[in-house]
């Protein structure tokens, strides 16, 4: 077939002006951070105390050993959460309270996580310098198939000094492992070196990195701390839906996907 | 969505390859586990991965916040008070924004060393940690009794000791595997490459076949061309020559015309000359006989004169004579 220079040409210009027009829709399409989180530019908050994970995870009937260390896999789990956190926000230039200096003011504050929630907390930042608590909880753990876990978990960022929320995400983490011919689950190269270095057991290990992806990639979304300088320029950067689905594919790969809220709901809170 | 993706994760990497601060602990397990039950063994094992975790940070020049806090907290439990308040020290100031709660932290473990704000940010000694002995609780142990004791668990145990195993085998085979495939990929590679190689000397072969008969072509071209420029010129100098021989006929033919002219003139102006000297001949026998005729007539004057005298003399002298 005959290609006339002319068509060619525009072939070549408008391949990508077609996608960078589909990257502006689709930028467009998602929030700024600047108006999904509004009152977290008006507080500008900087030390962060991450208080320990609200499991409401249902726990198996202790009738066996096996439910027993799997209870304290998902209490492990749990705890894992809270470290998990402190990461991504040091990266967007926080200051976490790290685990055990954390956990030593709210036993001395004395509040439980719904208190935290819910009451006035000014103390906290009158004693202890903290401008704002990040909660996490996880609702519901699920094993659908031999090689997948699911979790569904909820952030949230909560100021200090005026109460409010300066953040609020609902998390759907997925995770699939590859299987071999028989259909049993096999390891992932960075699987294994995160279940070399940490002496976890495969189970649990999944369980962490899933977390650990999840609260890597809602707490990395914050916009950037006051105290950097790239701060302005954040503002205008896409923000998470408060509903999405997290997932880690087989090979290793991860997509993220705004998930309808009845849907989570639903899933999230019934048996 | 998945570009979208990527990009964000591409940009949270950049984000966090400009901000390194380091991490918190080497290995989060220690953490997880002390925080899960907290004993002191495992407090050792948490506070030496703190211990590792700083003097990693301090070989990359990073300081992760609220790394010597928690630090100072694990060595305030171990019973290293003093090492636990300069830890706290350490976190005062290098964050101030911290000062409140690590004020806190001092209250509550270190209150003996409240005022003493020293601190030393070098690296962390090791060997501190390996002198303290730490010992399984009776809890711990009576646990372990239990579990132990446990069929159950003892057949978990081994069922997990297998599955651990299997994995491990299942591993190693999988690193074969994905050795092999490496390999193979790396022998495809290389016979592509090979073969990529062929085909671009073949192509370079080609092209510079190409080329040859191209220049080949040229060659002959411009011969073609010098031949047909020497015979141009030859032609051009052919009718030059021509055009010269003509020229010069025309030159001589015109010298000749001109020579002839001069000669005619020469004739002409000769024959002026020679009617001018035949005028100017008979001009000067008609001035000759002019002069001849003149003279005679002054000799005839003269002689009449003379004459004259003559007969005057005589007269005189007749009358002279007559006189006398």
């Amino acid at each position: 077939m005959k290609v006339y220079p002319q068509l060619r040409t525009m072939k070549h210009t408008s391949i990508p002006l077609i996608f960078l027009a589909l990257l502006l829709i689709i930028s467009c399409k998602s929030e700024k951070k600047v108006t999904t989180y509004e009152e977290l530019y008006k507080e500008q908050p900087f030390t962060i105390l991450i208080v320990p994970t609200q499991d409401n995870t249902k726990r198996l009937q202790e009738k066996s050993t096996q439910d027993r260390v799997l209870n304290e896999e998902l209490d492990m789990a749990a705890t894992f959460l809270q470290q998990s956190c402190v990461e991504p926000l040091v990266s967007q230039g926080y200051y976490a309270i790290p685990p055990l200096a954390g956990n030593t003011i709210l036993e001395k504050y004395g509040k439980t996580y719904r208190q935290l929630m819910l009451d006035n907390i000014t103390d906290l930042n009158n004693q202890y310098g903290v401008d704002a608590i990040l909660l996490v909880a996880i609702h519901k753990w699920m094993e659908p198939e031999v090689n997948e876990v699911v979790v569904f978990a909820e952030f949230t960022l909560r100021s200090v000094k005026s109460g409010l929320e300066l953040m609020h995400t609902w998390v759907r983490g997925d995770k699939l492992q590859p299987v071999d011919d028989k259909g049993d689950p096999i390891e992932l190269a960075a699987d294994l070196a995160f279940i070399k270095t940490t002496q976890m057991k495969p189970r649990l290990a999944h369980r962490c990195l899933l977390l650990q992806g999840m609260s890597d990639f809602a707490l990395r979304n914050m916009p950037t701390s006051a105290s950097r300088w790239m701060f302005k320029q954040d503002q205008y950067t896409s923000a998470n839906p408060n509903f999405y689905s997290f997932l880690m594919n087989t090979d290793g790969s991860i997509e993220r996907e705004k998930y309808n809220e009845d849907a989570f709901g639903n899933e999230c809170f019934t048996d | 969505m998945k570009k979208n993706i990527f990009w964000f994760l591409a940009a949270a990497l950049l984000t966090t390859a400009c901000y390194n601060e380091g991490t918190l602990v080497n290995n989060p397990s220690p953490l997880m586990l002390y925080q899960h039950k907290p004993t002191e063994v495992r407090l050792l094992a948490l506070a030496k991965s703190y211990a590792e975790a700083i003097n990693r940070n301090l070989e990359d020049k990073v300081v992760h916040p609220g790394q010597y806090a928690d630090y100072g907290v694990a060595l305030a439990k171990l019973g290293l008070l003093e090492q636990a308040n300069q830890m706290f020290n350490n976190e005062k100031t290098l964050f101030p924004n911290s000062s409140k709660y690590v004020d806190f932290l001092k209250r509550t473990y270190t209150p003996n060393f409240f005022a003493d704000s020293h601190f030393d940010t070098s690296k962390i000694d090791l060997k501190t940690l390996d002198t303290i002995k730490v010992e399984f609780t009776p809890e711990e142990l009576a646990a372990q009794q239990e579990l132990e004791a446990d069929p159950e668990y003892q057949k978990m145990l081994k069922q997990q000791q297998l599955e651990e195993k299997e994995a491990k085998a299942k591993a190693v085979k999988q690193a074969r595997q994905e050795r092999a495939k490496a390999k193979e990929a790396e022998r495809k590679a290389q016979t592509k490459a090979k073969e990529k190689e062929k085909r671009e000397k073949e192509q370079a072969k080609k092209a510079a076949e190409k080329e040859r008969a191209k220049a080949k072509k040229e060659e002959q071209k411009a011969r073609d061309e010098a031949k047909k420029a020497e015979l141009k010129a030859k032609e051009e100098a052919k009718k030059a020559e021509q055009k010269a021989k003509e020229e010069a006929r025309k030159a001589e033919k015109k010298a000749k015309q001109e020579a002839k002219e001069a000669e005619i003139a020469a004739q002409k102006a000769a024959e002026k000359a020679a009617a001018e000297a035949k005028k100017a001949e008979e001009k000067a026998q008609k001035e000759a006989e002019k002069a001849e005729k003149a003279a005679k007539r002054e000799a005839e004057k003269a002689a009449k004169k003379a004459q004259k005298q003559n007969e005057q003399n005589t007269k005189v002298e007749d009358s002279e004579e007559e006189d006398e």
